[in-house]
């Protein structure tokens, strides 16, 4: 008997839980790498985050089922990647305030887990970006050798991250084996470059990502680098920086596969990570904030229905042309 | 009460709430989400579009027998203009001056948003009926825009500037950022769930009342 269910459509051994544990399990090492370098406060913000999303989600429960809820703990992950997208001098009410977003209007407002049509977390740091700019793309000197003060951090030296000496067209000092080794600065879960590709394996291992939306996103974004750089730098040098730094390889990861947004339907998915590649280089050249993989994220989101219906329909109509010609 | 007087209650109060132009037809967002950031362009706002709606849809209801019927939105809308123009000039010359500077870009836009009533104007058959449905038609829509704005004016100004109507509330707490668009689109959308909720509750009240009965 066919049963009618709501999304995130997954197998029979997996649960939204299943597949929130394994994010969370990646945000933990990305977490303690920022922590290797910047002491406990990247570690508070993460959790200023998710506080703050189970806070929005009980009391959202309060006021839809009259007490508080929690159906699972994907809103521990919406806060987790919110907190993780953070710069590490960031202060604790930013993640707190773009957590309750995502949650109180965002997800809850749709139906809850399964329904947002647009991916929380992303709306979230969109929210952050649009209302604290000068407070999330200010990033500490990661040659610095003492922790990051946990409240007073005015005297704190910072540095330029190398998306924001791209955007103004200038030189960048960061190598490949910077790159590599996270030595940049950037938001707490973006640096570790390495440990985000060893999560996206962990995850296609888990069958909680799909390879199909992450490889074509990348391929296009570093064609969309090599072919365009936003400054007078070698190909190879401008498809590194691109792609290691921002939330570029992040989103892809975590933000993209999200099983409620992206389509379901194989070649809806690489599509879907094409439009998302494009959007992202485009923003990257010419929006407002040296990070603007959320807002492509939001931007693809919408399509995903669309992407879905209009490749299934494709595909359909090119295997009756077939079975009509092998008739023939 | 009249069944006629009834019919134009229960009119005006499905055009006020019930079907409201903002909320539930999504109409007229513009000029809230852009110049509903304090009450008293609101308010002055209110003001201009129930003079131009009211007016211009009586005034139409009169002549709308005697135009062609492919002229008619042409003419309602110069109606409209001309209206709206007159309370422009009201506004700048005897009200205030700077109200108006906050409002020119703005007020062109409450031509086309008059169009929510044109077709009540145009529907009922006979010339009494026509005036009176017009009428309430064009009160409701038009409250009915004015009570979302202010309600959206004075909250956004609670928000960003801590005062309402100018007047400081005594709160330090700001949100300047609700000065955005995109927080007024959210602030509607809220409120037309809230709308719809309330909607949804007094049918299922009306319903459990039927039942009892």
């Amino acid at each position: 008997m066919l049963k009618a269910a709501t999304a995130p459509h997954l197998r029979a051994a997996q649960r939204p839980t299943y597949q929130s544990y394994g994010m969370l399990l990646c945000l933990v090492p990305l977490t303690a790498f920022s922590c290797l370098h910047y002491g406990i406060r990247p570690l508070l913000l993460v959790l200023s985050g998710i506080l703050s999303a189970l806070v929005t989600e009980c009391i959202c429960g309060l006021f839809r089922h009259g007490r508080p809820t929690m159906s699972d703990a994907t809103c521990t992950v919406t806060g987790g990647l919110i907190g993780a997208m953070m710069s590490p001098l960031a202060p604790f009410w930013v993640p707190a305030i773009g957590s309750a977003f995502a949650i109180g209007v965002v997800k809850m407002p749709f139906g809850g887990t399964g329904r947002n049509i647009f991916n929380p977390a992303a709306a979230g740091m969109a929210f952050c970006a649009v209302c604290f700019p000068t407070r999330l793309f200010m990033y500490p000197d990661p040659t610095l050798t003492d922790s990051l003060p946990l409240l007073d951090t005015s005297a704190v030296i910072t540095a330029a991250s190398p998306t924001a000496q791209l955007n103004s067209g200038g030189t960048t000092s960061y190598g490949w084996l910077s790159l590599l080794s996270g030595d940049f600065p950037g938001p707490i879960g973006s640096t570790g470059v390495l440990i985000l590709l060893a999560c996206a394996l962990y995850l296609f291992a888990r069958r909680s990502s799909s390879p199909l939306i992450l490889v074509p996103y990348l391929i296009v974004c570093a064609i969309g680098a090599a072919l365009f750089p936003r400054a007078s730098i070698t190909a190879v040098t401008s498809v590194s920086l691109e792609l290691c730094t921002g939330l570029l390889l992040f989103s892809g990861v975590f933000l993209l596969s999200d099983p409620v947004t992206a389509p379901r339907f194989w070649l809806a998915r690489i599509l879907y990570g094409v439009i998302a590649a494009i959007l992202t280089m485009i923003l990257r050249h010419y929006g407002r904030f040296e990070c603007g993989e959320f807002f492509a994220v939001m931007l693809v989101n919408s399509f995903s229905p669309l992407l879905d219906r209009s490749c299934w329909h494709l595909t359909a109509l090119l295997r009756r042309k077939r079975e009509e010609v092998a008739q023939i | 009460m009249k069944p006629s007087a009834r019919h134009f209650l229960s009119t005006l109060w499905n055009a006020f709430l019930p079907n409201n132009v903002v909320l539930i037809q999504a109409l007229g967002l513009c000029p809230i989400l852009a110049v509903g950031i304090n009450l008293r362009y609101g308010v002055a706002l209110s003001v201009c579009t129930i003079v131009t709606l009211v007016l211009s849809d009586l005034l139409f209801a009169l002549l709308a027998k005697r135009i062609a019927t492919r002229l008619q939105p042409l003419v309602y809308v110069l109606l409209s203009s001309i209206l709206l123009f007159g309370s422009a000039v009201v506004l700048r010359l005897f009200i205030s001056a700077e109200i108006y500077a906050h409002l020119y870009l703005f007020l062109p836009l409450m031509v086309v948003n008059t169009l929510y009533t044109y077709r009540s104007v145009i529907a009922p058959t006979t010339a009494r009926e026509r005036l009176s449905m017009t009428l309430a038609d064009s009160l409701g829509s038009a409250f009915g825009f004015s009570l979302v704005l202010c309600i959206a004016s004075a909250l956004r100004e609670m928000a960003i500037y801590g005062t309402l109507w100018d007047l400081p509330l005594g709160y330090e707490a700001r949100f300047p950022e609700a000065e955005h668009p995109f927080i007024g689109f959210i602030l509607l959308g809220f409120m037309a769930a809230a709308l719809q909720w309330s909607k949804q509750l007094l049918r299922r009240k009306s319903s459990e009342e039927v039942g009892m009965l």
